[in-house]
């Protein structure tokens, strides 16, 4: 066991491609836990689709032996957290772990929004924070800029922050210096009473759920008993160690130390991340604060190109929850695309990157449906309801009242598109609530905005008026009441189930006609006309026909155009299994994802 | 040379005789020779050939009928192409003298040759009245310049004239011509135009052709990339339409979705084909049907030369029909005459009970009021001519081709 003043717990917070990962590596090289030959390029990101996006999906954690120049030997923990606003909540809980992060920003690109918004977390939850610059070799960094930006949206002296590069190392020991130096070691007592925290988990096929614990107070031994009040259930501890990052194990993990436990747990959401380990025997403690359930955020329906492929999709994602255990799914059916999937996400990108793995990993094609917030109703009879899907909604004479999730918004902009950004977000339903002056060419921009407006395109659309420059965080405030209808769509009179959605009513009738749009495009003439309607309840907001087809009658028939013409209906009547009948209109499944896509403008 | 058929044929209606059993009935030579490939045309034809390629062409196509195993006994011969008056007056009257020695035409009731008017001349014509040629179709296609050019035609106004005229003299009986309407860019009255300069001549036949865009044509390519704009929808509709009236009245009835004929001047070969009849079809591309059995020649002459050396026998792919996709097949071609379909017929040739398998379409149509089932007989209503293929691609059920011995 390692005394806790010899005890160094920290993170690293940084935007995407800042460098984090390969200061972790630097870390590691200097520290010797990793010889030169045995790195793999940033060891941290080891999933496949973590390295491509360049985004630390789940926490990690490694631990390394230190020779500071002041003669003593440190245990220097980092501990890695997720990069992207989606996982907030585990972002808090790998903070929590901490005594003091690094706030990593590259010293061409300037300090960015998530990156605010993650030093806010930690400012929040009292860690010491050391700024330091990276690729201060670039030609075109401005470490004096980057460091008043610092200074400004975080208030930290820009006469602090550190210089250096990750890449070639220079700077790097300084900065582990600077770790030993200005971090606090933890404090807890290891003869208290156990508290661990659990700051992440992850399943492994032979061994079960393995568990990352930052040791509060107390300490923990191989076989003893614990137990954890988030999910009530207790386990013998089989196995635990230090992560270097693989795993090495030991006999206990004293207070302030961290490290891994299994203990044979079989399901992954048996294991919470912000529950606390407790001892199960003897005096127990309290659980540590803040520990709640992330719920998803934003729903999408997930179907199968090839219907055979239903039962596929199910077995995978069982197996993706066993490694994820922050989305929901459960089966549903649409009248268009069959049988379903409803799964609920922490965020856009957590579903992004939930479908990519399904894709890849599981070799599924999968129609995407528009993503949808959850919404609140109170229905005239007075019982609130949750909204997942627009086929839960009651009748629209029934609905009281609706209420969505509105976040708060910080985006980060060069000056040149703060109008541009500001026209976005209010076209968005955004209201605008203050700007901070960031460093001469920036400012974040602070919105109050529905949820449901920035789930879809709105980061592609930040992307292009910010020509790339700006970045967004958002957090949740709060439900808020809001003039919300469900638009309905008529098919020749016949209402399609499938292409209901929830809208705002100032925008249903731009919503509709778009809709409406998509179909006429899609939805082939018939021998009648057809007219596409979309509406509010009885109310027609949007409309449109199909012509009736006038001409399709062959010209020329002979003997050697039959079989010619005979392979070429066929190869059509084929296609026409694909398609849907509501009333006597046959509608191409292409028509539907053409709306359920939410392919906007 | 001898002579032709007996002209009194005509007045025995439209199915004068029996479909047989075998190819006996209906004989097709494809000629694959142009001045130039028209930009609409997805038929196969070569233009530009070299004399020497023609001369092994028809070398080839007498060759392959000699091939056949037996004698064919046709009753219409239709040679087309391409354009057989393309080729030079020696060949030409080699490929009539190779049909005369090579067939028994004991029966032949009729004998169409395709023309272009620009390969009219005097000479090429008597060469096919004297081999027993009594039918002319000749692809005249407009009698307006500027359509002329659209449509990439060799010949002007005067070569179509002459070559009307020419058809006459030289004395045959009958008498087709092909025209096309549905130009971008065309109004009704012009079309209107070609159809009363085209009963000037007197035809006992008039094919009247939309415009369509075959894939891999030029006019196609144009359309697609918005070089010239698309026909107007409503005007082609209208042209169909009043096209039908204004024949009617001037007494040649629509027997046939774009053919139009006199009382007794229908084209007995084509019948054969809306009826689901057997035919040989000999030459490059040709297609032949027997009793669900039908087979298309290579296009490619080399491949058709080197097959015919080989083997004799130039099919490239061949298929075996059901029953019941020859039985779609005949409701669908046989729907495209005005007669109709009689259901006994089909049954009794098929073995399928119509109103059982195809009820529930039946009785869609007639209440869309384009179905006409009376008695016996199913047949489109005037409404649904323009719209005809939604019904007719709905009699199809998917083939259950299979790939028969030997191929």
């Amino acid at each position: 066991m390692t005394p806790p003043d010899r005890i160094r717990n920290f993170c690293i917070i940084a935007h995407i491609d800042h460098g984090k990962s390969t200061l972790a590596d630097r870390f590691m090289e200097i520290t010797g836990t990793v010889s030169k030959r045995e790195m793999t390029e940033q060891i941290l990101d080891d999933m496949e689709l973590e390295r491509e996006r360049g985004i630390t999906i789940k926490a990690r954690a490694v631990s390394m032996d230190y020779q500071a120049e002041d003669g003593n030997r440190y245990l220097l923990n980092l501990i890695d957290t997720p990069g992207h606003v989606d996982f907030s909540y585990e972002v808090e809980k790998s903070l929590q772990a901490c005594e003091g992060a690094i706030l990593l920003v590259d010293a061409s690109q300037g300090v960015e929004a998530q990156t605010v918004a993650n030093a806010h977390l930690a400012d929040v939850a009292g860690l010491e924070m050391i700024p330091v610059l990276n690729k201060v070799d670039l030609q075109h960094a401005d470490p004096d800029e980057a460091a008043m930006e610092i200074e400004n949206s975080v208030c930290l002296p820009a006469e602090e922050a550190l210089h250096c590069s990750a890449k070639t190392g220079k700077g790097v020991v300084e900065i582990l210096e600077s770790v030993v130096r200005r971090i606090p070691p933890p404090k807890g007592d290891p003869k208290a009473p156990l508290q661990a925290l659990i700051f992440d988990s992850y399943f492994d096929d032979y061994r079960g759920v393995v568990i990352y614990c930052r040791i509060v107070s107390g300490t923990l031994r191989k076989r003893d008993r614990i137990h954890m009040p988030g999910t009530g259930s207790g386990y013998e501890v089989l196995e635990l160690g230090r992560l270097k990052p693989r795993m090495v194990p030991g006999a206990e993990l004293g207070a302030g130390e961290v490290g891994y436990v299994i203990c044979n747990i079989k399901r992954l959401k048996d294991v919470v991340v912000g529950d606390t380990i407790l001892s199960e025997k003897g005096e127990r403690a309290q659980p540590l604060p803040g520990f709640r359930h992330p719920k998803p955020v934003v729903f999408c329906g997930l179907y199968p190109t090839n219907p055979g492929d239903f039962d596929a999709l199910r077995k995978s994602l069982d197996k993706l929850a066993l490694n994820d255990s922050s989305f929901t799914y459960e089966p549903e059916s649409s009248d268009a695309l069959g049988f379903g999937i409803r799964a609920g996400f922490l965020g856009l990108l957590h579903m992004n990157i939930i479908q990519e793995r399904l894709e890849r990993e599981e070799n599924l094609d999968l129609v995407q449906t528009a993503p949808t917030v959850v919404y609140r109703i109170r229905t005239k009879a007075g019982a609130e309801k949750e909204i997942h899907s627009p086929s839960e909604l009651p009748d629209f004479g029934d609905i009281e009242s609706f209420m969505e999730p509105i976040v708060k918004l910080s985006i980060m902009v060069p000056n040149e598109a703060i109008g541009a950004v500001m026209r976005l977000a209010t076209e968005r339903r955004g209201r605008y609530v203050t700007t901070e002056v960031i460093g001469h060419n920036r400012q974040m921009l602070h919105f109050e905005i529905p949820l449901a407006e920035i789930i879809y395109d709105f980061h592609d659309k930040l992307k292009s008026v910010t020509r790339g420059y700006g970045t967004m965080d958002y957090e949740f405030l709060e439900y808020r009441p809001g003039d919300l209808v469900p638009l309905r769509i008529l098919v020749n009179g016949n209402e399609v189930d499938a292409l209901c959605t929830i809208v705002h009513r100032d925008d249903a009738e731009r919503r509709g006609r778009k809709i409406i749009e998509q179909l006429r495009r899609e939805i082939p003439r018939h021998l009648f006309q057809i007219p596409l309607q979309a509406a509010i309840g009885g109310k027609i907001v949007a409309r449109e026909n199909i012509r009736a087809l006038a001409k399709n009658v062959t010209a020329k028939c002979y003997g050697g155009d039959i079989s010619r013409k005979r392979k070429l209906w066929e190869k059509q009547k084929a296609g026409k299994k694909r398609m849907k009948m509501v009333g006597n209109v046959e509608i191409p499944q292409k028509a539907f994802l053409a709306v359920l896509r939410g392919g906007e403008d | 040379m001898r002579g032709g058929p007996a002209p009194e044929r005509y007045d025995q209606g439209i199915a004068p005789f029996p479909l047989e059993e075998g190819y006996g009935n209906a004989l097709y030579l494809h000629v694959p020779f142009c001045v130039v490939k028209c930009g609409y045309c997805d038929f196969h034809s070569v233009a530009d050939s070299d004399p020497q390629t023609m001369r092994e062409i028809v070398g080839a196509i007498l060759e392959e009928i000699r091939s056949l195993g037996f004698r064919p006994r046709p009753r219409t011969i239709f040679m087309g192409g391409g354009t057989p008056t393309h080729l030079p007056e020696r060949l030409l009257e080699e490929l009539c003298q190779g049909i005369l020695d090579l067939c028994d035409l004991t029966h032949l009731k009729e004998w169409t040759c395709e023309a272009n008017p620009e390969s009219c001349t005097p000479s090429k014509l008597q060469v096919l009245k004297d081999a027993g040629v009594d039918r002319m179709s000749l692809g005249i296609q407009s009698f307006h310049p500027s359509i002329l050019r659209f449509l990439d035609r060799p010949h002007g106004l005067e070569e179509s004239r002459k070559a009307l005229e020419l058809c006459r003299e030289t004395g045959f009986p009958h008498l087709n011509l092909d025209l096309i309407f549905g130009i971008p860019g065309e109004d009704r009255e012009t079309w209107a135009e070609d159809l009363r300069t085209a009963l000037g001549f007197h035809p006992d036949h008039l094919s009247c052709y939309q415009l369509s865009f075959e894939k891999g044509t030029p006019l196609h390519k144009a359309l697609h990339e918005e070089r010239i704009p698309a026909p107007e929808e409503e005007v082609c509709v209208s042209q169909l339409l009043s096209t039908r009236e204004y024949l009617r009245d001037n007494d040649y009835i629509p027997y046939e979705i774009s053919n139009f004929a006199k009382r007794g001047a229908w084209c007995l070969h084509n019948v054969n084909y809306w009826r689901a009849g057997n035919y040989l079809g000999i030459g490059p591309g040709a297609s032949k049907h027997r009793d669900g059995w039908r087979a298309t020649n290579h296009k490619a002459l080399p491949l058709y030369l080197s097959s015919i050396r080989e083997s004799g026998c130039p099919e490239a792919q061949a298929e075996f029909l059901s029953e019941r996709t020859r039985c779609g097949e005949a409701l669908w071609l046989g729907l495209r005459m005005d007669q109709g379909v009689s259901l006994k017929e089909l049954e009794a040739r098929f073995g399928i009970p119509i109103l059982l398998t195809y009820g529930q379409l039946i009785q869609e149509g007639r209440e869309a009021g384009h179905l006409l089932l009376e008695e016996d007989t199913l047949r489109l209503s005037e409404e649904a001519i323009p719209v005809a293929d939604s019904w007719l691609m709905r009699f199809l059920s998917p083939s259950q081709a299979r790939v028969p011995r030997g191929t």
